[in-house]
């Protein structure tokens, strides 16, 4: 209760105790041997508690931090001169250290573990940063990419903290992006399997959503792997990991990554139709039907109706056959529209729905209509026409319900 | 079990650390070494850095091969100098990692030297050079020496 009062009396008791023993054994109130293992007792007790209270002096805070400031400094200073071996020995006995302070200090106090082993991971970024930059191996720098990735997602395995989540999904995204200039087949492969480690053993929506698009990434980096000149690619990569479900059927949130890069692909679609791209060839009658048709058939084999509107892009390759865009534009805004109302008439969340209606506009709006049409126009007819809708929809619903009533 | 899988992460982490230095000595131990002529724009100055930015020969001129990222590989020629033997766009074992843009090849790790204090004054001043490249059967190389000229 009153801490300091409570010590300093402690303290009294301690100091007198063998005074106190003394004068009750002469009294004939303890005997000699009760005495000595009361003053034993207490003394040990006083030790015990002295250790547990210790808090190094102000004067001595103070000083370890100018001895560290002073080493850094000197260290920072003759950088140069130090030999290599050296440095990088320094960087990772920093990085050891603390995982090993980590361990020690999981116990007691639990709320700095995560910090410490992040700033060992940190430090292995910097070890590996001094590596590289001494021994100038810049032509390994994707492996170096891939190799911090899938200790990151050791990280998330092991420590199970879900600020590992936010660092992998970071790593992830610089080592595919960073391979798209083209890496061999060794490197896509080991991508994959640390991909596929963080997607099996970690069973939360985040990572699983980050370990998906790292997923799709590779895949569309395997595309350019195999010199696919094309530009159905990245729907085929979209049908590809369609393969997950089949293994990971329980219905989960990550599984929305599906819609959300189907949405991705049909607004860089429909920027896209309008350019003819010189450097790749025109879409063959073939392809696009098997691609249509996995499209529809993927759809039929996990028969999810959330991710029906997937199998809704199997329009996208025959669209591209007609030059204008303009077939494409109508397709894709009847769809948006049409999903804007469905998840609206079966009582679920309309935000994202009405997200891609706007942007769907936005593009139609600058690709097609900016010099033919003022754009208060544009969206006055828009208006219009959403207006109309929702019109028929609450005059539909208003019968039925008399109807039933 | 848990006891022990805590201290992985650490222990991998040495572990890639120590295997990319053991490979970056074991370019000299195993590799094969080429000779190279370089230039260098101008003349080097201690003053301004401690690495010399240099330029190639056997790099310069038109090459059968996508621009962008490409891999190459170097056979000995007959004077003696270094010449590409191998250019593509794909990966390949001992193929190692190039730009190649406007007729011109651009290897990262030879483009520039760190140069050491004992070098220093025979390199000073000087702008055309005899390099000495160690490159590894694995596709990672290393300039090891390089000496003036005249």
């Amino acid at each position: 209760m009153n801490a300091p009062a409570d010590l300093f009396l402690k303290g009294m008791i301690q100091v007198n105790i063998d005074k106190k023993v003394r004068e009750w054994q002469e009294a004939g109130l303890l005997d000699e041997a009760t005495g000595l293992r009361l003053v034993d007792y207490e003394h040990k007790r006083r030790a015990a508690s002295e250790q547990h209270n210790h808090k190094p002096p102000v004067l001595v805070i103070v000083g370890s931090i100018l001895l560290a400031l002073s080493l850094f400094s000197f260290v920072a200073a003759n950088w140069q001169a130090i030999p290599d071996l050296l440095k990088i020995g320094l960087f990772l006995l920093f990085m050891v250290g603390f995982y090993v302070f980590a361990e020690r200090v999981r116990l007691k106090t639990p709320r700095y573990v995560t910090l410490l082993r992040v700033l060992g991971f940190v430090f292995f970024i910097a070890t590996m940063a001094v590596i590289f930059t001494t021994y100038n191996l810049s032509g390994q720098l994707t492996l170096l990419f891939w190799i911090i990735f899938a200790m990151a997602v050791l990280h998330r395995v092991l420590y199970e903290h879900v600020f590992f989540s936010i660092l992998s999904a970071i790593t992830a995204f610089m080592a595919v992006t960073n391979s798209f200039e083209g890496i061999g087949l060794t490197l896509i492969a080991f991508g994959l399997i640390v991909t596929w480690a963080w997607f099996h053993f970690v069973d939360e929506s985040l990572d699983r959503t980050f370990a998906w698009l790292t997923f799709y990434g590779l895949l569309n980096i395997f595309g350019q792997y195999i010199d696919y000149e094309g530009r159905l690619w990245p729907l085929w990569s979209l049908v590809i990991l369609h393969a997950l479900l089949l293994f990971y059927r329980k219905q989960a949130v990550w599984q929305a990554t599906y819609l959300f890069i189907a949405a991705v692909l049909s607004i860089g679609y429909l920027i896209n139709v309008t350019e003819s791209w010189l450097s790749q060839r025109p879409p063959s009658v073939i392809e696009a039907t098997l691609l249509s048709v996995a499209l529809v058939a993927v759809y039929l084999i996990h028969r999810r109706n959330d991710l029906l509107w997937v199998s809704l892009l199997a329009v996208i390759p025959f669209a591209l056959f007609e030059d204008s865009g303009v077939l494409l534009a109508i397709i894709i805004e009847v769809i948006a529209l049409a999903y804007l109302i469905r998840q609206d008439v079966t009582r679920r969340p309309t935000i994202f729905a009405f997200i891609y209606f706007l942007i769907v506009q936005m593009t139609i709006y600058f690709i097609y209509v900016w010099d033919r049409l003022d754009i208060s126009l544009f969206f006055l007819i828009g208006a219009l026409i959403v207006f109309a809708l929702s019109l028929a929809l609450w005059w539909r619903n208003r019968t039925r319900g008399d109807v039933t009533t | 079990m848990k006891r022990f899988s805590v201290w992985l992460v650490p222990v991998a982490q040495v572990l890639i650390a120590i295997v990319f230095v053991i490979l970056v000595y074991a370019i000299s131990w195993v590799g094969e070494t080429y000779t190279f002529k370089g230039s260098s724009f101008e003349p080097y100055d201690p003053y301004f850095g401690d690495s010399i930015y240099l330029e190639y020969d056997a790099f310069k001129g038109r090459q059968d091969v996508e621009t962008g990222t490409v891999y190459v590989s170097f056979k000995e020629g007959e004077d003696g100098y270094a010449v590409l033997d191998r250019i593509e766009s794909k990966p390949f074992l001992g193929g190692i990692r190039a730009n190649y843009y406007d007729r011109l090849l651009y290897i990262e790790e030879m483009g520039s030297y760190r140069v050491s204090e004992d070098e220093m004054d025979a390199i000073k001043g000087k702008q055309s050079f005899t390099v000495q490249v160690d490159v590894a059967p694995w596709g990672m190389l290393r300039t090891y020496e390089i000496e003036p000229n005249e």
